[in-house]
């Protein structure tokens, strides 16, 4: 029963409104991202060369203390290798990076990678975990809040949002560990080396950034509730849990992505406060340590790890992005 | 008759986007047609067939790839840009949207009076001007300090008129200028464009979707299709005897209200 | 069969409440809509046809504040069932499609999903099944590839296309009133036909009742059996397609039908109708047309018109129907 219109026009069979609407495959959209990742990776280790050749003073200077020895500090400009030309000292950064070559700590002695690799499984199980928990408030929070707008739920929601953000997540660290840990001592005060270490600080990060996304989800799904297409979903009997849901839900989640993403990048790098709280062994406070200590190789190699991660997780994020949004799989 | 406005051979591509590959996209393609002095050339076209482009082309508001534009015996392609503030008084153009085309936050006497100022006109002259001007398109002169959210779309619509006829315009292009109004004011507007016509002795390019309308008024007319002008030729030959297919198409609308056609005598052949 | 009636609405009125004031955008209409009639209702912006659509359905926005009167479906009376019950009707019984149907679909879900919740929901149909039925809807509304057409965007079908989509949602739990609010203002000719084409189709094959909504008498003229027209929140006519144009009676809809330009007016000066429709905030007393009003006397100020029978099938809210409109030069 296909209707046929005039000859003139454009049947039924046309499907696509000409070259625009076409769905670009995934593994394009893939490839194009991964070129873009693989370029920011080379600029990255350029960048962070450049800027700490700019910085003023001689780093051998400053680790050596300027009363040193002449002999002390031509000894370590020799180690650093900040004593031959920069271009050179440039080539041997870039070739040894491309090896995962990051020197050794001016410290310990250790070498920077290992140092890296030993603090990292710590710091990205609490960017997960404290994502999880910010999420785990943020959205059934935000869609409250969106669904029952200016109500006491609202409110409450809104007054949370407002101490989350404005309370600084060390003194809800602090506040955390004196009533969970040592009024009533269900977690352990101090290390990380088992989950249970992880709770207390996760839930700290989780009610401040998730502080942050219950705002988002809260303004998306308001503004998604009032689009047309919910008429649609309720005109179709549909109850009222999948049409919040189903149709909100996924399309307000979509700016909520982009922040998210941002902040668990940003976890990544180490919550340094955090860490030093709970004195947890993290990425920041090896990098906080390193500034402390003047240990440039592990100050050089921890921000090219971070910087690199931060990348990383930026473009599973778009990745994820263009999955869900297909509305950005357009050309 | 002396042709007032002659476009040859106009053709508007547009780059199109992409990195690895790019699809211009043709607007119009090798449009000619001449408007006389005192004409209303209805273009008629369906969304997409390039109507707006061609509009913003004849004004030079947007620069056509190729072709020429003549106004008389101006060629508008070798006009100077600073003579053009001069030249845009004679030629006026009025858009679909009367709520876009004035500023929300002025009186509407303050929009009427730009262009008077522009013009180097005295103070009593544009109040002259504006008042006359008013009651040329029926809006009362005591809500000239009224602000244009306290106007009904069709009045707004007339004060756009208005504005543009402030200018002394020899030739109006109106692009859909009633589709956006309620059926019962439309009307009232294409009424006020003709008598303003008749007054001032006016050449309109009036360009609509609404083959009726286009039928109504004008003189001679121009039916667009995919950037391409597909029949142009006097009113009464075009209407009577239609010789492109997609112009007896649209003339045969059965959804047109004067249409005589019944569901039943189409209903068959055109569903399987 | 003859006398049975699916859809009778008496009295209905709605009013919004906006910065304190309270906003009347219907007041008081009756509107009865037989088994698969196609049901026109005429009016120009703000007169009240979207709000009595959305009234049947119970889906108008939360500021309105009143909602009176009886929308009988069926014998059942909508507007006194419970949500649950209403929910049920909803897409199964009485389903809806919209003007723009860019805005009115999900953007992020596939087309095919989409159509494929209500089967789901109303008709307990498995994945399998509902994406078979699915399919089927697509080939009857004429989207020639339903497979390919199942996995789109909508963001990926023309417009046409999309309203296609629409229809298919609408029309696949098979429902006894399909409500259309403008479906095919602002498309091309040639899309316009086809869809309104794929509505009589419809309605004439599976009996279904269609209110359709629409300022476009073109339209009207050519598909609709029956036609109510809406002014400023009232009906202030109502008549079979013939009838009233043959013989229309309220000056308002004699003078709008006068107000189309054709061809055939060439040369000749169009009616219009002096003034602007009235804003719904302040709607004149009395009859509501009467300051636009060639007829208007004393009483027209003073008095309603209440809508009356005229002949058969024929209602009209006028003190004068059909009296003579000597044309003001």
């Amino acid at each position: 029963m296909a209707s046929v219109s005039s000859p003139l026009e454009s049947g039924p069979t046309v499907f696509l409104s000409g070259q625009k609407g076409l769905r670009i495959p995934f593994f394009i959209l893939l490839l194009r991202k991964s070129i873009r990742l693989f370029l920011t990776m080379l600029l990255i280790p350029t960048v962070v060369f450049f800027v700490l050749r700019i910085i003023p003073g001689d780093p051998a200077l400053v680790v050596a203390g300027f009363d040193a020895p002449p002999e002390v500090v031509e000894n370590l400009r020799s180690k650093l290798g900040t004593n031959r030309p920069p271009l050179e000292q440039y080539e041997e950064w870039i070739l040894s990076v491309a090896q995962l070559e990051f020197g050794t700590s001016l410290i310990s002695n250790e070498p920077v990678l290992k140092l890296i690799l030993d603090r990292f499984p710590l710091t990205l199980s609490l960017a997960v975990a404290g994502m999880l928990c910010a999420l785990l408030i943020a959205i059934p929070l935000g869609v409250m809040s969106a669904v029952r707008r200016w109500t006491l739920w609202d409110y409450g929601g809104m007054v949370f949002s407002q101490i989350g953000i404005s309370l600084p997540s060390f003194w809800l660290g602090i506040i955390l560990l004196l009533l969970f840990a040592v009024k009533y001592p269900l977690f352990p005060l101090f290390g990380g080396d088992s989950p249970w270490h992880l709770v207390l600080p996760s839930v700290a990060l989780g009610i401040n950034r998730g502080a942050v996304l219950l705002r988002l989800v809260r303004t998306a799904m308001i503004e998604e509730l009032g689009k047309e297409y919910i008429i649609t979903a309720r005109s179709k009997g549909l109850p009222e849990l999948v049409v919040r849901y189903r149709h909100a839900l996924r399309n307000a989640l979509l700016p909520v992505l982009t922040i998210a993403g941002i902040q668990f990048g940003y976890m990544l790098g180490g919550a340094i406060i955090l860490e030093q709280v709970f004195s947890l062994p993290g990425l920041g406070r090896l990098i906080l340590s390193a500034v402390f200590q003047r240990d440039f190789p592990v100050i050089q190699g921890g921000t090219l790890f971070v910087a690199a991660v931060f990348s990383l997780v930026n473009f599973l994020v778009d990745l994820l992005y263009s999955l869900v949004n297909p509305r950005i799989r357009v050309g | 008759m002396k042709p007032l406005l002659r476009v040859e051979n106009l053709t508007k591509i547009y780059p199109g986007s992409g990195i690895i590959k790019r699809y211009p996209v043709k607007a119009l393609d090798n449009i000619s047609f001449t408007v006389e002095e005192g004409d209303t050339f209805g273009l008629v076209g369906e969304s997409g067939s390039g109507k707006t482009t061609l509009a913003r082309c004849i004004l030079f508001l947007e620069p056509p790839t190729s072709g020429k534009v003549y106004y008389g015996n101006l060629c508008l392609n070798d006009i100077p840009w600073y003579h053009w503030r001069k030249l845009r008084s004679r030629m006026q153009i009025i858009f679909q949207d009367p709520n876009s085309a004035l500023n929300p936050r002025l009186p509407i006497r303050r929009s009427l009076e730009e262009g008077l100022i522009n013009l180097g006109y005295s103070r009593k002259q544009r109040n002259d001007t504006i008042r006359k001007i008013l009651d040329q398109v029926g809006i009362p002169y005591n809500q000239v300090d009224w602000y244009p959210h306290e106007f009904s779309g069709g009045q707004k619509q007339r004060i756009i008129i208005a504005r543009a006829l402030s200018m002394n315009p020899k030739f109006i292009v109106l692009d859909e200028p009633v589709s956006n109004l309620d059926v019962s004011i439309q009307a009232g507007i294409i009424n006020l464009l003709m008598d303003l016509k008749k007054e001032f002795n006016l050449t309109y390019i009036f360009i609509s979707h609404d083959l009726d309308l286009i039928a109504y008024l004008s003189t001679k007319i121009g039916v667009l299709k995919g950037g391409q002008l597909v029949e142009v030729g006097k009113a009464e030959d075009v209407l009577a005897h239609p010789l492109h297919p997609y112009t007896r198409f649209l003339l045969e609308n059965p959804l047109s209200f004067h249409s005589r056609i019944q569901p039943w005598e189409t209903l068959a052949k055109e569903t399987i | 069969m003859g006398t049975e009636v699916l859809l009778e609405i008496k009295d209905l009125s709605v009013e919004f409440t906006a910065h304190q004031r309270k906003i009347p955008a219907v007041r008081g209409i009756d509107l009865t809509i037989l088994p698969g009639q196609f049901h026109a209702l005429v009016g120009e912006s703000g007169a009240g046809k979207t709000v009595t659509s959305l009234s049947i359905l119970r889906l108008l926005p939360s500021n309105v504040t009143s909602l009176r009167g009886s929308i009988k479906f069926n014998d059942h009376d909508l507007l006194q069932l419970s949500e649950e019950v209403m929910r049920n009707l909803r897409g199964r019984e009485i389903s809806m499609i919209f003007q723009e149907p860019a805005k009115y679909l999900n953007p992020s879900l596939k087309a095919g999903v989409q159509v494929m919740e209500a089967i789901r929901y109303h008709m307990g149909y498995s994945e399998k099944a509902a994406r078979e039925r699915v399919c089927e809807l697509f080939e009857k509304v004429g989207l020639s590839d339903p497979e390919l057409a199942f996995d789109r965007y909508p963001h990926e079908f023309s417009v046409g296309m999309k309203q296609r989509v629409m229809i298919a949602m609408a029309i696949s739990c098979n429902p006894s009133l399909l409500i259309a609010d403008e479906p095919t203002t602002s498309l091309d000719v040639g899309v316009q036909r086809q869809i309104i084409h794929l509505l009589l189709d419809l309605q004439r094959s599976s009996k279904m009742a269609i209110l359709y909504i629409t300022h476009d008498l073109g339209i009207v003229r050519y598909a609709a059996d029956v036609i109510s027209i809406m002014y400023a929140g009232k009906i202030i006519e109502s008549a079979p397609k013939d009838l009233l144009f043959t013989s229309p009676l309220h000056p308002y809809t004699r003078l709008l039908l006068a107000s189309i330009p054709s061809r055939e007016k060439r040369g000749t000066r169009l009616q219009g109708i002096p003034g602007t429709v009235p804003n719904p905030e302040d709607i004149p007393p009395g009859c509501a047309f009467h300051p636009r009003c060639p007829l208007a006397q004393q009483k027209c100020k003073e008095n309603v018109p209440p809508l009356v029978r005229i002949e058969a099938g024929h209602r009209c809210a006028c003190f004068f129907p059909g009296k003579e409109i000597r044309s003001n030069p």
